[in-house]
């Protein structure tokens, strides 16, 4: 078989079609920022650098699959959510609710806000129609959003969400359905008008069914919630973008997830190894209903390993996947700063030794 | 004095923030020990505690109920002679849900707790060693970018010849021993029990 894109290897992989290779996915806001040569300030400001940055990643590091990687703070700016720009980061230093004392009137005053509204929203979304139009047609682009409990978590505070759910369920969730489920549909076909032409699927962050998160019963109300979010989305769209699962935390619920809204998922993408879901599980299980996504652990061997040590991390994935089921390789989230370069090249080399299909 | 405390417990035991803040207020209120009301809030903690490592509780019902204690402590205002100090930060983000948790159960434990914050820094580390002479420093990274940090802090703390004044814990979710022996932390906890394990077992050290 002739060498395929990665544009190409991606979508024929969402589609459980025959490529040459098994695809890899990963990107990182940070890696991509020290490429770009510039302060993380200009980094996050400048759209031309931001694309810039991103787009000598995918040259350098060779993913099939990436994104436009920068923080996830900017849509939340109209909420007056304050971040602080460091040279390693851009992190919150303000969200709306206390971190002492809870208080329900946050979630009841909530009101609905532009998520474009924010210098960096326009910043962002011209760096992914910049990505787009310069490596759109070699690789596969995509972006990580949130649903409509985890926007508000990060609006309000992820700890604050979390403690103000048990002491007031109603006012938090009332709050989503009144305000977050209209913010989060807008907010992604706005981000998905913003990719085009490319766009195949919605790569949605599930991290909020991490087993030991939230109750089950309050699961229950989130899945509804996402549900009605995919109902709205699809009609604002005009057309069906099937979900990819982003379960970056370390229990993933994979068996609720794919129970509640398996009719909605194009491709189950999770962490491992790292998390506690087997990567063998998940095949056996649901390699017959999805594209699987995992095998590279991003916190232990890609970190803190070496060369040799990815190239068994990935030997062994491969091994369990591959011809079991539509297999790409990655890493469940965005890699950080600090890993080492030759582990990251590691991957395209362990992958063109065992991730060959025959033709 | 019973009525008073079993009010208390109902309330914190059933993640209750305002009716446990006035069972706590009418409790002082009613002359009840300082002391036996801080061992009620901690009683009702620790069962908390025990329910997630039961796997009844998920880290919501953690963090409300953390959030309780530290509003009941605060009331309290205890007064005594700590077993040890403890400095604790997290380095590089903004993640403070697992550091806020461990610092609760260090101040429970009766060590007396600084807390850096978060966006932390290895100069602020140096510099709180340097300033408050803890016994221990407790440090937490929670996302990969900053996982150099605490190597960092270390380090810093070897060059500026502060390093033998204080042990050093590492924690964090996605943290491991091995990282920990790899970049010299003393110590390296996976959850609270742990960290109040190693803790306790550092501070023999020092002492």
């Amino acid at each position: 078989m002739a060498e395929m894109t990665g544009l190409e290897r991606a979508l024929c992989y969402l589609r459980g079609e025959k490529l040459d290779k098994i695809p890899i996915w990963h990107q990182s806001g940070t890696i991509a920022r020290t490429l770009s040569g510039v302060s993380m300030r200009q980094f996050a400001f400048d759209a031309e650098k931001l694309a810039l940055g991103n787009i000598r990643y995918i040259e350098k590091y060779k993913p099939d699959i990436s994104g436009v990687s920068t923080d996830m703070w900017w849509a939340f700016e109209p909420y007056g959510v304050e971040v602080e720009i460091t040279e390693r980061a851009i992190i919150p230093r303000k969200t709306l609710a206390d971190r002492r004392r809870p208080d329900p009137r946050i979630y009841e005053e909530l009101e609905y806000r532009d998520p474009f509204a924010g210098e960096r929203a326009q910043v962002n979304l011209k760096a992914c129609h910049i990505v787009s139009q310069e490596v759109g047609n070699k690789v596969f682009l995509r972006s990580g959003w949130y649903g409509p409990v985890a926007n508000l978590a990060l609006i309000v505070g992820v700890k604050e969400l979390l403690r103000d759910v048990v002491f007031f369920p109603e006012a938090v969730f009332k709050a989503v359905e009144r305000v977050m489920i209209d913010w989060t549909v807008d907010f992604i076909v706005g981000c998905c008008e913003a990719m085009k032409p490319n766009l195949t699927n919605i790569c949605w962050a599930m991290t909020t069914f991490d087993r030991e998160l939230l109750p089950r019963e309050f699961n229950e109300e989130v899945a509804q919630l996402e549900l009605e979010a995919f109902k709205r989305i699809r009609e604002k769209l005009g057309r069906h973008l099937p979900v990819t699962t982003h379960i970056c935390g370390p229990r993933p619920d994979l068996d609720f997830i794919t129970g509640k809204l398996g009719e909605h998922i194009g491709e189950l993408q999770f962490w491992w190894p790292g998390s506690d879901y087997p990567l063998e599980e998940a095949v056996s299980k649901f390699g017959d209903r999805f594209p699987i996504m995992a095998g590279i652990d991003q916190t232990q061997t890609i970190l803190m390993g070496t060369p040799d040590e990815v190239e068994a991390m990935v030997k062994t994935s491969v091994e369990i996947a591959k011809d079991r089921c539509s297999f790409a390789l990655g890493p469940g989230c965005d890699l950080g700063l600090g890993i080492p370069e030759e582990n990251i090249l590691a991957l395209v080399e362990a992958r063109d030794k065992y991730g060959v299909y025959k033709s | 004095m019973e009525e008073c405390l079993q009010a208390v417990v109902e309330a914190s035991s059933s993640l209750r923030f305002f009716e446990t803040e006035e069972a706590v207020k009418r409790a002082l209120e009613a002359g009840v020990p300082r002391w036996n009301v801080v061992q009620t809030l901690l009683d009702s903690f620790h069962e908390a505690l025990e329910k997630y490592e039961e796997g009844q509780f998920c880290i919501a019902h953690i963090t409300a109920a953390s959030s309780i204690f530290e509003m009941g402590y605060e009331l309290v205002k205890l007064k005594v002679k700590p077993k040890g100090k403890v400095i604790i930060g997290t380095l590089g983000s903004s993640h403070y849900l697992g550091k806020d948790i461990i610092r609760l159960l260090f101040l429970a434990d009766g060590f007396e707790v600084l807390d850096l914050g978060e966006i932390v820094l290895p100069e602020d580390v140096v510099e709180a060693v340097r300033r408050e002479k803890p016994d221990i420093v407790a440090l937490s990274v929670m996302i990969l970018e900053f996982f150099p940090l605490p190597e960092g802090a270390i380090k810093l703390l070897e060059a500026t010849g502060l390093r033998e004044r204080a042990k050093v814990i590492v924690g964090g979710a996605v943290t491991s021993e091995r990282w920990a022996k790899q970049i010299g932390a003393d110590a390296w906890a996976p959850d609270g029990p742990g960290a109040i394990r190693e803790v306790n077992r550092l501070l023999k050290g020092v002492q």
